[in-house]
């Protein structure tokens, strides 16, 4: 047991909670947008996912634990905070349409998953020597290519969804706060991918440390971006002079 | 057709350090989208080792 693989990862899933809390509590207080539902549905699977990284690390290999987290926090994650952001930018037809896809997907993941037979002693000739949780411990074939698949779709709508409303709001020059609370929600879900990437070229802790960063600038993010800046800071400027 | 600037106004700005930073930001958060897209496709065909 280090600090790196057990307390993050539950520092990370405690935020998650939080933060779901928060979600849900604008989503109550407004007309109940899906945008907000999708967020908070994402957000309780980003703190299973952490929860899971934290009990693997605390306790060891548990196949149920395994399959929660592969399922929540390698596969759905990013994809349901995405479709979030989906209900915020699309059309609504086309956002249904989506989320009719997303959902068919994710119930035949998780059928992958909870039937995906396992070997967990793959994970100790993983590169972390089995420190951290990987999908290496999954035997079955086709399951570990879902992952990309809902990740690039999380990234393309998360991700590019919260740098092009950063843009619009940039380029009207207007809610200053919701400019820099979405390019602080990019930054946020670009984490995790980084953390993901430097840990599959062997840099042991990666993973968490970027799911840690990730949910807090997420969390930050949602706050600036809910939360105007008052008047005097977005005052009008003069032109150049000519 | 009259423009804000013969009626006067101004147009609106962001503070001066927002105005430079930000579309800096927006412009490299939008290329690294590209990288990571490019190595979420290379671990779905196998180039890269995925999780």
């Amino acid at each position: 047991m280090t600090i790196v693989n057990t307390l993050i990862p539950f520092i990370s899933s405690i935020i998650s909670f939080i933060f779901t809390c928060f979600v849900f509590q604008r989503y109550i207080q407004r007309k109940k947008p899906a945008h907000l539902l999708l967020w908070g549905i994402g957000l309780i699977f980003y703190g299973i996912g952490g929860f899971s990284e934290a009990f693997y690390g605390a306790f060891g290999w548990n196949a149920l634990i395994f399959r929660l987290w592969y399922l929540f926090g390698a596969i759905l994650v990013a994809a349901w905070l995405g479709q979030g952001t989906v209900y915020l930018l699309v059309n609504r037809k086309w956002a249904h349409v989506f989320m009719v896809i997303l959902t068919v997907g994710s119930i035949y993941g998780a059928v992958r998953v909870f039937t995906a037979q396992l070997d967990p002693t793959l994970l100790t000739t993983s590169l972390h020597t089995g420190s951290e949780l990987s999908g290496h411990a999954i035997v079955t074939d086709g399951v570990r290519t879902l992952t990309p698949l809902f990740n690039l779709y999380g990234t393309v709508t998360l991700v590019g969804g919260a740098i092009w409303s950063a843009w619009i709001f940039f380029r009207k020059r207007t809610l200053l706060h919701r400019t820099i609370g979405n390019i602080l929600i990019a930054v946020g879900a670009l984490a995790p991918a980084f953390g993901g990437a430097f840990s599959r070229f062997g840099i042991p802790g990666t993973l968490y440390i970027g799911e840690l960063i990730g949910v807090i600038l997420l969390f930050w993010g949602f706050l600036r971006a809910t939360t105007p800046i008052k008047e005097k800071e977005t005052k009008r400027v003069p032109q150049a002079v000519q | 057709m009259s423009t804000a600037e013969d009626k006067g106004k101004q147009p609106r700005k962001y503070p001066p350090v927002y105005e430079k930073v930000i579309p800096i930001a927006i412009a490299v958060l939008a290329i690294i989208v590209v990288g990571v897209l490019m190595f979420t496709l290379g671990v779905g065909l196998g180039v890269v080792h995925g999780t």
